[in-house]
């Protein structure tokens, strides 16, 4: 191996560690853009989010908690006002409650 | 005629809780020239404040009125009833507007000129509100698997009801109608980009189904902005929520047929709780006529063009807006049998009342309490 070559091993080496680094940053972008890319996804209007398990689906047994029944109003008035009207399903809502007493209006067929 | 009313027991000094609610000067918005009045087809701006009458505040109490419109009764109710007045305004306005596009039975309607048989098949211009008001029955058609469908207007005049409800004849000599499956929604064409709507000739459109609950939609929007206070519209039962509701929500009777909420209730009844979207009933009880020996109604199957086979006297649907709780309950309607089972899988709360006044709910609608 002459003296030349001697030099030149080094900074191969070098560049091949550098080379790593590069692939692993590489890496780790690719994988916080997919994170990224999901979240987005998670927080951008659309059918995916609006599909979420509907309000009164889950609480078809009825024993839905008031506050929870609460939350998923909030979270169902929220996905409706995003989704748009050429959504793919008719957009369901918390059940309604049992009330009693005076009402505010009366639903009796149109 | 006009009344206004305020629910019991929450009548604020000076609002319009005795008599003439909307007297001048019983509620501060209705003070004469508080507000300058919506004109049919104005915009009414949005901007909070911009009406210097209705003052922000917290609600006092639930203040409502009552008129007639669109063929149907009118209840609006607000949280803050300094709002009442201004709010009724705008109402009457946005539905003076919707009747002007929608109405299947005003000669000078928008709808009404593309009934025109002179005109052919040729896209024509549409105006945004009728434009909106069809996207919305088109939309309800496609995810109602064609039940509700928009096209049956022909149908529905043949059938009789080919006027405003009140002068429909209640009963009449018999009538020749003919099993025919109705054009069918994918019939029309509306880019509402152009602005522009075909129908083939022949094709009649009745938006009745929807245009009612999607109006209720729509003001219940606007006057919950507008006011920012909790905001309830009742189109014949068909009834929109927006803004924050009053504690423990908006409360509404459900029952067979239509009645004032102070009214004794008729038939099988139940008050539930509603905090957003809306609760619309569609009956077979409430718009009928005969014909001869035969009973009538107005929820026509599209695939006979005929009244639909009794199975349920009344459908009640809860969903996140009142068009699609009123597409769902329509649909249930149709769907007899079917109809508990498809509820169930939209996931819509459902109260389903059969033609002996048996009761079933479906999807969480809470069983029938003493009420």
């Amino acid at each position: 191996m002459s003296a030349r070559h001697k030099d030149v091993l080094p900074a191969i080496a070098a560049r091949d560690r550098a080379a790593k680094r590069l692939r692993g940053v590489t890496a780790s972008v690719g994988v916080a853009s997919v994170m990224a890319s999901g979240a987005v996804a998670f927080v951008l209007p659309g059918s995916t989010h609006a599909s979420v398990t509907s309000p009164a689906a889950s609480s078809s047994s009825g024993r839905t908690s008031g506050s929870a029944a609460k939350a998923s109003s909030r979270s169902s008035a929220k996905a409706s006002s995003r989704k748009k009207s050429s959504s793919g399903k008719l957009k369901s809502a918390a059940a309604p409650a049992a009330s009693s007493g005076s009402s505010s209006a009366v639903s009796g067929g149109s | 005629m006009t009344t206004a009313t305020e629910v019991p027991g929450a009548a604020p000094a000076g609002a319009p809780g005795a008599g003439p609610a909307r007297a001048p000067g019983a509620v501060p918005a209705a003070a004469p020239g508080a507000e300058p009045a919506a004109a049919p087809g104005a915009e009414p701006t949005a901007a909070p404040g911009a009406d210097a009458a209705v003052a922000p505040g917290p609600a006092a109490a639930e203040a409502s009125a009552d008129w007639g419109a669109l063929g149907t009764q009118v209840r609006l109710v607000v949280t803050d009833p300094r709002c009442l007045a201004a709010a009724r305004r705008l109402l009457v306005a946005d539905l003076a507007d919707v009747d002007a596009a929608c109405s299947r039975f005003r000669p000078d309607s928008e709808l009404a000129a593309f009934d025109d048989p002179q005109r052919g098949p040729a896209p024509a211009p549409v105006s945004p509100l009728l434009a909106e008001a069809v996207e919305v029955a088109l939309r309800a058609a496609r995810l109602t698997d064609g039940d509700v469908d928009p096209t049956v207007g022909t149908a529905m005049s043949a059938a009789g009801y080919d006027r405003d409800f009140a002068l429909v004849r209640p009963a009449g000599p018999p009538l020749r109608l003919t099993v025919r499956a109705v054009p069918g929604w994918r019939q029309v064409r509306l880019d509402r980009e152009a602005g522009l709507l075909a129908l083939p000739a022949g094709v009649q459109l009745d938006l009745g189904a929807t245009a009612k609950a999607w109006a209720a939609d729509r003001s219940a929007a606007r006057l919950a902005e507008r006011f920012g206070c909790g905001v309830l519209v009742s189109l014949g039962g068909d009834i929109a929520v927006a803004g924050q509701p009053p504690p423990g929500g908006w409360r509404i009777r459900v029952q067979d047929t239509c009645g004032h909420p102070q009214d004794p209730p008729a038939g099988p009844s139940t008050v539930v709780s509603i905090r957003a979207g809306g609760l619309a009933t569609s009956s077979t009880t409430a718009r009928r006529w005969r014909r001869g020996g035969e009973i009538l109604h107005h929820i026509l199957d599209p695939r006979t063009g005929l009244p639909a086979r009794i199975v349920w006297r009344t459908a009640s649907v809860t969903a996140g807006s009142c068009a699609d709780a009123n597409a769902a309950s329509t649909a249930a309607i149709i769907k007899g049998h079917a109809a508990p089972h498809w509820l169930a899988a939209a996931g819509l709360a459902a109260r389903l009342v059969d033609i002996s006044g048996a009761v079933q709910t479906v999807a969480g609608w809470p069983p029938d309490g003493r009420s």
